[in-house]
């Protein structure tokens, strides 16, 4: 029994706070870390920057292979060899360029990304499911009950701590993809995705349509940036209490968006001028001045690969296999 | 044993036969073939239209990664409404409102996984989940797109007796002191209908195809059809209504772009 | 051989009902260098864009008539085939440029066009030499300057090795440092009597480069005169649009050539204002995370004066400006002190700022977010519960917008949105108007309506803070200069004594208006 049981057990606070819950349950902790970070700093950690560190000097290709493999291995293996991967390829962050600040800007991602990947299967995931994790519904600890017209949502009756639990083991599923992901970005240059795409045989209109979109993210965050800042200058936020400004922040954020899809689309023709009076797609092939090599890290990398596999069939020889069901989120 | 996260099961109880799903995709894939072959493949998308696919698809990861994601946290988490779907609806609408060739959807779909990978999924479940998506919320625009001739939501149908005289196109820059020329309401009209028409039609696949399948097939998860049909209708007003919204955005951003 | 032969040439857009280029008789012989003028949106891009098969083949058009360059017709000829007879360099450096390194850039096309590797390499070395580039290959190309990435562009062209090269306005969106620099590889090109087709609007700088001028308006040839013939129609000239320094009308009026002597030429200023009530006076240090300093200076700014902000790319005048009205980068570090009409704005929020100084980033399509273009300029006056409608009509009436209150701010024109941006920020309370290089990219036309509409605005109290490199429109519509070199404003004075100091070009890397080296020289030796 939790101290605060009164609350629900009570209709009124019941209905009361369910309702402030569902509407805004995660989301105070994610608006304070978007309040710390802006939107700036996601834009860098989405932006290539030139450093020294091994992952830079790595080959895409290989990069793209762990990534897989990671995931591979995340989504076989039980919930806990997910979080261990995920922590090693956080702590990776710190081996580049301004690593410190990346390493704390992907930190706070992937903690977003537990709160939020939690609550998309806590309140949902039946005790069936639960039980299979943990055994007996006896010991379950109720953190909260909702008004019966919730099952209508799909909510379970209860929120139970062990809902909670599950929820987060679910969620180092996706943190480990993730923070994998970003590696990929982060550490090569665009030329060289480019030259990635094109060893992997994918047409040219494709590998440049995508080419076009890794430029364009960083340049998003930077004109919404712009857009946002010039409506608080407008007086957007008059006079309200700074408890608001993240709700401000927020819908200037969305009504930025047009401009600047209308600013960026513009320009489009400009880029294409240029390319097509270059020669792009003349053949359906190109030559390339630069070959795409493979270095020593790649092969440790190749190495640590080979090895995750043998973890994950290991794990799943001797019971540390993917035994929960997933829910389906 | 599982390929890239996919665990292939295809005798989970509740679970759609596979032979449908094959059958489905197989045919989808077969219209894909006949429309390329006809029209050129990737050959008739111009420069322009790559780089409109690639800005949306940047907007589009912006989106569901970040801002939407967010917003996400704001609204309840039930199926009638889903801030990072409808962001994705919209922009893909706006680039196929833009570039209006019949493989547009398919193609941006395509692109828009391959940007989602880079940045946040890291190519997990792939190509499954591309093909898929292509082939259902990509395939689905470009019936639409074909339905219409290629004037979607209106765009590029010009000074017909219908209409009236009009232009769809922004005026150039040179007209400094021109104001552009109005659209007949029922030119707003006709969007609307095409949008609510893709909106009803992206309801379809997340219930039937994800739930009902792609979900058991790769994670093991349950199939619950009265949740799938729940999930179905539920999806529907919110995303007939964000169709529209879409197809009314689309208007203004080709105009102010000028297609 | 003709480098360029049309004949009967019609060029209509979809959509349109009448031509937007008209020419009935055209020869550009090989070897020739040609200087194409008029307005923005007169047909000079279209033009370009026919020879170089962009239209039809990527803009849809219907193209009538005969063309013809190098024999080819562009029409019939793929892109990518043309541009081996044809290179084109763009007007803006950064939109043309995608991918990560200089050297990725410059092999762009040679690996389009499938070149061997060994060949790529070579020619990739040559023309970076070309264009003074060696020493940038390895470079980000996101990390250059405006001038050099723009010669990066333009080595990613050469590379291929066309015959001609058409050049839009290729210093429009560079500092004058940058333009000076490609102004001398027109010289080399000049030397190798390579073909050229040149859009740009500061016709002085040029001249020495080129034969033939050529003048668009409308979408008609109006003027195809030699270079010399110039003086005789500098009138007509500058008439459509065309930036004339004022010594042309001179050596007309003398019935002189280029050759002459211009002692007796007297360059006469406007008058300039002179503020007495100071508005805005700061104190502004910003730095580097790692303790590099961008700008640490003081600033201070009288009721009614336009001033100029000017120097060299990088020497902090946006990141003041940025820094004054509260937007820095967050990975900057700052400590301002500021003030504004007595009131302390140091630890201000936004909005606060914002009820005093208003910002007008180079970008500002990026602030439309309303659907009218009264809601757009109310969004100010209602956010900060002063709406009032005898007030917005008064803004729509001084912008000239009462036409337009109801459309789309999207929808209109570059100098439409300008107004309805300024309006905006006018709204929203501000005396003080800080603008970021609002006359980059702009033809003189248009750069002069602007000066007109900030020279209005002051008549009424406000008071302009501008970063601009465009000597000439300081000269004709500001009262003041300041001058930046690395992150202090180190001179400031009026127009002409700022533009007349011997170091200014070498020192600060501001280019004055030619009047200033005529006057000077009494002569235009120092051109050539």
């Amino acid at each position: 029994m939790v101290p605060w049981n009164f609350l629900y057990e009570n209709p009124l606070s019941q209905n009361i706070i369910s309702w402030v819950i569902f509407f805004y349950g995660v989301a105070l902790p994610i608006l304070l870390i978007l309040w710390i970070i802006g939107l700036k700093g996601f834009m860098e950690i989405t932006k290539y920057e030139k450093g020294k560190g091994f992952l830079y000097k790595m080959n895409p290709i290989t990069k793209l292979m762990l990534s897989v493999v990671l995931m591979g291995v995340a989504a076989v293996t039980v919930w806990w060899i997910g979080a261990i991967l995920t922590l090693g390829i956080i702590l990776l962050y710190l081996t580049m360029n301004d690593g410190v600040r990346k390493f704390l800007y992907i930190s706070l991602l992937t903690f977003t990304s537990i709160i939020g990947g939690m609550w998309s299967v806590a309140p949902f995931t039946p005790e069936a499911t639960l039980e299979l994790v943990f055994p007996d519904p006896a010991k379950y600890t109720t953190i909260w009950v909702w008004p019966s017209y919730f099952l209508f949502m799909g909510y379970e009756p209860q929120l139970t701590l062990q809902a909670l639990i599950y929820g987060i083991q679910i969620s180092f599923r996706i943190t480990a993809v993730l923070s994998a992901a970003l590696l990929l970005v982060l550490t090569t240059t665009t030329s060289d995705i480019f030259r990635m795409f094109t060893k992997l045989k994918i047409p040219q209109a494709m590998t440049f349509s995508v080419l076009v979109g890794v430029r364009t993210v960083p340049r998003i965050f930077s004109l919404l940036d712009t857009s946002v800042k010039m409506q608080f200058m407008r007086g957007l936020g008059y006079g309200k209490s700074r408890i608001l400004y993240p709700v401000y922040y927020l819908y200037a954020g969305i009504v930025a968006i047009v401009p600047t899809i209308v600013y960026l689309f513009r320009g489009a023709k400009t880029l294409a001028i240029s390319a097509d009076t270059r020669g792009f797609r003349a053949y359906p092939g190109r030559t390339e001045m630069k070959t795409l090599g493979f270095c020593k890290y790649d092969y440790v990398a190749f190495g640590v690969m080979f090895l995750l596999i043998i973890l994950a069939v290991l794990a799943n020889v001797y019971g540390f296999g993917r035994t929960i069901p997933y829910v389906g989120y | 044993m599982s390929f890239n996260g996919i665990e292939g099961n295809i005798n989970r109880p509740g679970e759609i036969p596979w032979e449908i799903v094959v059958v489905y995709f197989a045919l989808a894939l077969l219209f894909v073939f006949a429309v390329g072959k006809k029209s050129g493949g990737l050959r008739k998308f111009s420069t322009v239209d790559l780089i409109y696919i690639g800005i949306g698809a940047a907007f589009a990861v912006v989106w569901e990664f970040y801002i939407g994601s967010f917003l996400g946290r704001f609204f309840p988490s039930t199926p009638f409404i889903s801030v990072s779907f409808w962001g994705r609806l919209i922009i893909v609408l706006v680039v196929a409102a833009l570039v209006r060739k019949v493989g547009v959807g398919m193609l941006s779909l395509l692109i828009f996984n391959v940007l989602g990978d880079l940045f946040h999924y890291g190519f997990g479940g792939e190509p499954m989940f591309t093909i898929y998506e292509t082939l259902t919320y990509g395939l689905f625009v470009d019936l639409v797109i074909a339905a219409t001739g290629g004037k979607l939501f209106g765009i590029g149908i010009k000074g017909g007796k219908l209409f009236g005289s009009f232009n769809l196109m922004s005026r150039k820059e040179a007209d400094d002191e021109d104001i552009q020329g109005k659209t007949p309401s029922i030119v707003y009209l006709l969007a609307a209908v095409e949008g609510a028409v893709i909106g009803l039609l992206w309801a379809i696949p997340d219930p039937i195809f994800y739930r009902a399948f792609f979900s058991p097939f790769t994670y093991g998860g349950y199939v619950d059809w009265g949740r799938v049909i729940f999930d179905l209708i539920a999806y529907i007003p919110g995303d007939i209504v964000i169709g529209i919204i879409a197809a009314l955005i689309s208007i203004r951003i080709a105009k102010a772009v000028g297609s | 051989m003709k480098f360029l032969d049309i004949r009967g040439l019609e060029v209509t857009y979809l959509g349109k009902t009448k031509p937007s280029l008209k020419i009935d008789n055209l020869i550009i012989e090989e070897g020739e260098s040609v200087l194409i003028v008029g307005k923005s949106g007169s047909g000079k891009s279209t033009f370009i864009n026919t020879i170089n098969g962009v239209i039809p083949n990527m803009i849809s058009a219907e193209v009538k008539g005969e063309i013809s360059v190098f024999g080819k017709d562009p029409r019939r000829t793929p892109i990518f085939d043309m541009s081996k007879e044809v290179g084109t360099l763009l007007q803006d450096p950064e939109s043309q440029i995608f991918n990560y390194t200089v050297v990725d850039e410059v092999a762009f096309g040679l690996e389009n066009l499938m070149f061997p590797k060994e060949e790529i390499m070579a020619k990739v070395e040559e023309s970076a030499k070309v264009v003074g580039i060696s020493h940038l290959l390895d470079r980000e190309t996101n990390n250059l300057s405006g001038g050099e990435m723009q010669r990066t562009a333009l080595a990613s062209v050469l590379a291929m090795n066309p015959k001609a090269l058409i050049l839009d306005e290729p210093t429009s969106n560079i500092d004058p440092e940058g333009t000076a620099e490609i102004f001398d590889l027109l010289r080399k090109f000049r030397d190798n009597r390579k073909s050229l087709v040149i859009v740009e609007h500061k016709l002085e700088r040029v001249l020495p480069y080129i034969d033939r001028v050529i003048l668009i308006d409308n979408g008609n040839i109006v003027l195809d005169i030699l270079k010399d013939e110039i003086i005789d129609k500098s009138e007509e000239l500058s008439l459509l649009g065309v930036e004339i320094p004022e010594y042309y009308f001179y050596l007309r009026k003398t019935k002189s050539s280029f050759s002459s002597n211009l002692k007796g030429f007297v360059h006469s200023c406007p008058p300039r204002f002179s503020g007495n009530v100071l508005v805005l006076s700061a104190d502004v240090k910003v730095w580097t995370k790692d303790g590099k300093n961008l700008v640490n200076t003081s600033l201070s700014l009288n009721k009614g004066e336009i001033v100029a902000l000017m120097g060299r790319n990088g020497a902090g005048k946006s990141t003041l400006l940025k820094a004054i009205v509260g937007i820095l980068d967050n990975k900057l570090k700052s400590n301002l002190s500021l003030k504004v009409e007595d009131k302390d704005l140091s630890k201000a929020k936004l909005w606060e700022r914002g009820t005093y100084i208003g910002y007008l980033p180079q970008n500002f399509d990026v602030m439309f977010v309303k659907r009218t273009v009264e809601d757009e300029i109310a969004f100010g006056m209602k956010a900060r519960k002063n709406y009032d409608k005898a007030k917005l009509k008064q803004f729509l009436e001084m912008f000239s917008l009462q036409k337009v209150k109801k459309e789309d701010p999207l929808l209109l024109s570059m100098g439409q949105r300008r107004r309805v941006a300024m309006a905006s920020i006018l709204a929203s309370g501000a005396k003080i108007v800080f603008m970021d290089e609002p006359t980059s990219g702009q033809d003189w036309y248009h750069r002069e309506i602007l000066g007109r509409e900030v020279q209005k605005l002051r008549e009424i109290g406000i008071t302009f803070l501008i970063v601009t490199h465009d000597s000439r429109f300081v000269d004709k519509f500001c009262d003041k200069v300041l001058v930046m070199k690395e992150g202090k404003i180190v001179l400031s004075g009026k127009p002409e004594e700022i533009f007349e100091k011997d170091e200014i070009e070498k020192g600060f890397g501001i280019y004055p208006p030619t009047e200033y080296q005529v006057k000077k020289y009494g002569s235009l030796e120092f051109l050539i």
